[in-house]
């Protein structure tokens, strides 16, 4: 699905012509899964299922965010930082503002992606007003926004009003909510990468934006854009970090979660030079590094192993898709 | 001097070349044309050891010669001047000269470069072929015709026996090529072997002592320069006789002014440019590489700054800065080099023509583009252009032959049902077939009532189509020829193109 232009009519195809064209990152995730399971009794595979999805969704919030600048040629290093500041705004106010749980939780939310998409708008005027590149710009934020967060709370965790806030990752029955999020950041950014008009100029300005311009593709608004969608889904992953603790923090998630998020775009067969890219792919990208990591738990792996088996199969993911790439063309 | 004997070569189901048999003497010009896909390039491939013939042999001299890789081409004396340039924009015209043989000095194992010795190669190299840069000036700072010349001097430094030359005039303004020319007859009385590749029939009948003609991967006939005639060796190349290059103009242009430049002055210019143009009619554009067509014509569309003068379509004006609001209007822009401004080469054909008309497809007020109103809205266009594809929904445009590619960028254009189609060169780089297509849809715009502006540098493509041609001095317009009865006159084309006013 990666390979396939955008926007292409589904054809109907063979079942073999599928197998053949599926990226390579399913049949890991296949792979890892049957290895977590076997790695573990029966009785822990609910559990185990359970908690790989939640990774996953956490993790496809910031990667899925990171497609979109990643579809224009850009980047987005700020997300830590955003992550860290969302779920800050959203403790405080479920703190502060005496709302009741179901106005308290929808206004913490509101803030938490709105201070997210705030900072994505700031990023995407800097990098298209100043023409500043996206890696620096990001960067820059990246640290300042940190600064910012901890002299919000002067370092510390921000315990946040429990019920208010939690309530976003809270259960439904047998069913964890956060799980209809990521079915809904599935459905909506798919639909909005390959089928509106925005989406198709965000594929459009990664692939040759002086072609884009030559079309009368909005080139300043389009990027922009990527970035403040960036923004608030990295704030929207802010306030279910926060909601998972009870509380908002400055370093709630370290840099190597930034790094997961740009490893699960490139093994979801996104190019990090642009254009090329899809949700579903990188949403299977956030599974395969979710697995990774439930896996080598499972193992009881010293961390430091963990860590050099993790890197190297990233790698090995990274490489199929680019052959699988190179074969078809 | 290099003689082919039965060359053969297949690429799975394809022959690429079957029983090929060419001579190239020594101190002579030998053109090679044929169409896209007729086995030019495999052939030069096969010439510059870059892939290994079926059957067959070739001999360099009196030796065999077999060469397995691109190395042994260079060490036995064959250079290859490729179409698309090699060099590197960032690195200066002596870097790009050295590249892979840069000069050293140095103790032992302790070397750098040898900056002089790298100027002075380069001096010597750029002056022997009549350029006139400094050795570090930047490559990409230099137009395409100089690099061009860049690129020769690099074949030139290894003192080849035999030089091939792919399209090398296809981004060379007429001055520049008859320099080229000159540059060719010299290289020619040293007694190089010359292989001349191009599309432009009127460079191989200057040039060339004998041509051969491919067709399908095989020799379909060969000419000398006595008998040379274009007619025949575009019956030759296309394999039956083509009746009219350029179509006879059956409608008058109208007297509605469609697009309307007044006083566009561009950036560094002295004066302004003025130009009316007419429902129905075709505009030519002609003058000197730098004269500023392009630069007028970008800055009309609103992809350059324009500090001054009005633009109006239709009596209304266009503001300045907005390719958008340009569309909007009704007007239409192809590029001059489609490989950076031009096309998404990594997506699909579809998705190429679809891009300008992306704001009208898609359903108001959510944006929703449906793939099917897209396909229905494109592919029609992209099939009666015959752009040659099964699969518009998928295939890249990057696997498209330059023909094929110029058709999908025409293609978006006509979807936007434009009133004034800009054409920048709209032939570069186009084989014959697809040229004549070309010419047949401009043809059918016109007579529709679309309104077009030309800008070639091929003086007969020109003459060929357009109602009117007006020349470009220094960003402004030095002089408007109508088409008289027997066609334009050059002397006073060429006059104006140097900047003597002589309005017709």
């Amino acid at each position: 699905m990666t390979d396939q232009p955008l926007g292409s009519a589904a054809s109907p195809r063979s079942p073999a012509a599928w197998v053949r064209s599926a990226p390579p990152v399913l049949w890991l995730c296949a792979a890892l899964a049957v290895a977590m399971l076997a790695l573990q009794p029966p009785a822990n595979y609910a559990a185990a299922a359970e908690q790989v999805l939640l990774a996953t969704t956490l993790l496809a919030f910031l990667a899925i965010g990171q497609l979109f600048v990643v579809v224009t040629g850009g980047i987005d290093l700020s997300m830590p930082a955003v992550v860290s500041l969302a779920s800050l705004v959203a403790a405080t106010l479920s703190k502060q503002l005496e709302l009741g749980v179901a106005a308290g939780a929808v206004v913490c939310l509101l803030a938490g992606v709105g201070a997210g998409a705030l900072v994505g708008l700031c990023h995407g005027l800097v990098i298209t007003l100043l023409r500043a590149p996206p890696f620096l710009v990001t960067l820059a934020s990246l640290i300042s926004v940190e600064g910012i967060a901890v002299w919000l709370t002067g370092g510390g965790r921000l315990a946040a009003e429990e019920e208010a806030i939690a309530i976003w990752y809270a259960r439904l029955g047998p069913l964890p909510v956060p799980l209809l999020y990521l079915a809904a950041l599935l459905v909506i950014s798919q639909v909005t990468l390959g089928r509106s008009y925005w989406g198709r100029c965000l594929y459009a300005v990664g692939q040759n934006a002086a072609t884009a311009r030559v079309c009368g593709v909005p080139i300043r608004r389009t990027t922009a854009c990527a970035y403040v969608v960036s923004g608030a889904l990295a704030g929207f992953a802010g306030v279910l970090y926060g909601a998972r603790l009870y509380s908002g923090s400055p370093s709630l998630v370290e840099l190597d979660t930034l790094l997961d998020a740009i490893a699960a775009v490139v093994i979801g067969g996104a190019s990090l030079l642009g254009g090329r890219g899809s949700a579903s792919g990188v949403a299977l990208g956030a599974l395969f590094i979710a697995l990774l990591g439930q896996s080598l738990n499972v193992l009881g792996l010293r961390i430091w192993h963990e860590l050099v088996v993790k890197g190297l199969l990233i790698l090995a993911a990274a490489m199929l898709d680019t052959w699988a790439i190179r074969r078809r063309r | 001097m290099l003689h082919l004997h039965d060359i053969s070569k297949r690429f799975g189901r394809t022959q690429a070349l079957s029983g090929v048999s060419l001579e190239f003497p020594a101190g002579a010009v030998t053109g090679l044309i044929g169409e896209n896909g007729a086995g030019k390039s495999t052939l030069m491939n096969v010439i510059a050891g870059v892939i290994q013939p079926d059957s067959g042999h070739m001999q360099l001299g009196d030796a065999p010669y077999t060469p397995h890789h691109a190395s042994d081409a260079h060490h036995s004396g064959v250079a290859l001047v490729h179409q698309e340039l090699n060099l590197v924009p960032s690195l200066s015209v002596a870097e790009n000269l050295a590249l892979g043989a840069f000069p050293q000095r140095g103790l032992g194992p302790l070397r750098w470069v040898d900056r002089r010795t790298l100027a002075e190669q380069s001096d010597e190299a750029v002056r022997r072929v009549g350029l006139d840069v400094r050795h570090d000036t930047p490559v990409g700072r230099l137009s395409p015709g100089e690099r061009q010349l860049v690129e020769i001097a690099g074949a030139l430094r290894r003192r080849p026996k035999v030089l091939l030359l792919d399209e090398p005039t296809t981004s060379l303004t007429g001055p520049e090529c008859q320099r080229l020319f000159g540059l060719i007859e010299r290289l020619c009385g040293e007694g190089l072997a010359i292989v001349y590749i191009s599309h432009n029939l009127g460079d191989v009948a200057q040039l060339c002592g004998r041509t051969y003609v491919l067709r399908n991967g095989t020799l379909a006939g060969r000419m000398e320069r006595q008998g040379f005639s274009e007619r025949q060796a575009i019956t030759l190349m296309i394999g039956q006789p083509l009746e009219e290059v350029f179509p006879e103009r059956s409608g008058r242009p109208a007297e509605e002014v469609v697009l309307e430049v007044d006083g566009l002055r561009l950036p560094g210019a002295e004066s302004g440019a003025s130009l009316r143009l007419h429902r129905g009619e075709v505009l030519g554009l002609a003058g000197l590489m730098g004269s500023g067509r392009t630069e007028l014509v970008r800055a009309l569309f609103g992809l350059d700054p324009r500090p001054e003068g009005r633009v109006l379509v239709h009596g209304k004006p266009l503001p300045p800065g907005s390719p958008r609001a340009a569309i909007d209007a009704g007007l239409a822009l192809v590029t001059e080099d489609r490989r950076r401004d031009g096309l998404l080469l990594d997506g699909a054909i579809r998705d190429n023509v679809a891009l300008a008309s992306l704001p009208r497809l898609a359903s108001s007020p959510a944006g929703w583009v449906s793939p099917r109103r897209v396909a229905d809205a494109c592919d029609p266009v992209a099939t009666r252009f015959r752009v040659d594809s099964t699969d518009f929904g998928r295939q890249m445009v990057s696997s498209l032959s330059g023909g094929n590619q110029q058709k999908v960028i025409l293609s978006r254009w006509l979807v936007t049902e434009p009133d004034v189609l800009l054409l920048d060169e709209p032939t570069r780089g186009v084989d014959v077939g697809a040229k004549c297509e070309i010419y047949a849809e401009i043809q059918r715009l016109v007579d529709a009532g679309t309104a077009v502006l030309v800008i070639s540098s091929e003086m007969e493509e020109l003459k060929g189509l357009c109602d009117r041609i007006a020349v470009m001095h220094r960003g402004a317009v030095s002089g408007e020829f109508r088409r008289g009865p027997a066609g334009y006159d050059d002397q006073q084309l060429l006059a104006a193109a140097f900047g003597r006013r002589n309005e017709q």
